[in-house]
């Protein structure tokens, strides 16, 4: 995913519009970022974040409520998590509730540790 | 991985053409995929009310209402931007309602520009439109600028042109 985004970024002079956005490590955003398709965030936002496939990708920095259908987190997330599919990656640290349909938590003890999450499984979520 | 960096590089330098440009793009496709990288873009699904700010490039195809600071931003075709832009290089083909600030600044056949521009240089295509007033300065990116991106934003802002 992020290679296809990176070639995206890379060809974003062309005129046709993409389905996929990404934030990279050097932006910041306060504000709310509201859309459906494919964002994967290497830099920092502050507020609200919603879209269909969200990647918050290691380093990335998030401060507010995520909502997507499937999220994967590598970063730090403080604020409340809705998503049908939720899977955190080993260098992911969430602060706050995790509603979900599905939570995948990857990886060793250690990456258990640093994943300290509020978990609530949601059977009607969605 | 870095022999192959440097024959691309070698191969750039002595013929730069297509060729050169493809084989680049498709080191930078196939690099270490954990880096982080510079370019941004806001896709068209998308929506942004509130401030960016940064460096690196950025490239808006969606909607922003809302301030933007980065060191290269292009308003694609399609895109509405509602807010003001300081930016070093700045390309517009889409629609924008607000005050630029920029040094080299291009407005692309598809643009809409409804503000004013302050700029070093400025092109404008044929079938652009632009309704205010536009200003040359040789820092468009002015200390006014610098301060309110130091100021209001977060981390480092555009990377700016040391003053004349």
């Amino acid at each position: 995913m992020p290679e296809e985004i990176r070639r995206l970024a890379r060809d974003g002079n062309a005129s046709q519009p993409e389905t996929a956005s990404s934030i990279s490590s050097g932006l910041s955003i306060v504000g709310k970022i509201i859309g459906h398709g494919a964002l994967t965030i290497f830099g920092h936002v502050e507020g609200e974040v919603r879209a269909s496939t969200i990647v918050i990708a290691g380093g990335a920095q998030i401060e507010g409520k995520v909502s997507a259908e499937e999220l994967t987190i590598g970063g730090y997330v403080k604020g409340t998590v809705h998503a049908n599919r939720v899977k955190l990656n080993s260098t992911a640290v969430v602060e706050g509730d995790i509603f979900h349909r599905t939570l995948v938590i990857e990886g060793s003890d250690a990456s258990m540790k640093s994943a300290r999450a509020i978990v609530r499984w949601n059977r009607n979520f969605g | 991985m870095v022999f192959a960096k440097a024959k691309v590089d070698e191969s750039h330098s002595v013929q730069v053409g297509a060729s050169a440009q493809e084989a680049i793009r498709r080191l930078t496709r196939d690099g270490d995929a954990s880096q982080p990288q510079e370019a941004s873009s806001i896709s068209s699904g998308l929506s942004i009310v509130g401030k960016i700010t940064g460096h690196g490039a950025l490239t808006i195809f969606g909607h922003v209402d809302g301030e933007v600071r980065a060191s290269s931003v292009v308003i694609a075709k399609g895109a509405q931007m509602v807010g003001d832009i300081v930016a070093e290089e700045l390309t517009i083909n889409g629609h924008v309602k607000g005050t630029l600030h920029a040094n080299r600044v291009r407005l692309g056949g598809t643009g809409v520009v409804e503000g004013d521009i302050f700029h070093r240089t400025l092109a404008i295509e044929e079938n652009a439109r632009f309704e205010g007033m536009s200003r040359r300065n040789e820092n468009a990116i002015d200390m006014q600028s610098l301060a309110q991106a130091n100021g209001k934003g977060n981390g480092t802002p555009v990377s700016l042109n040391p003053v004349s």
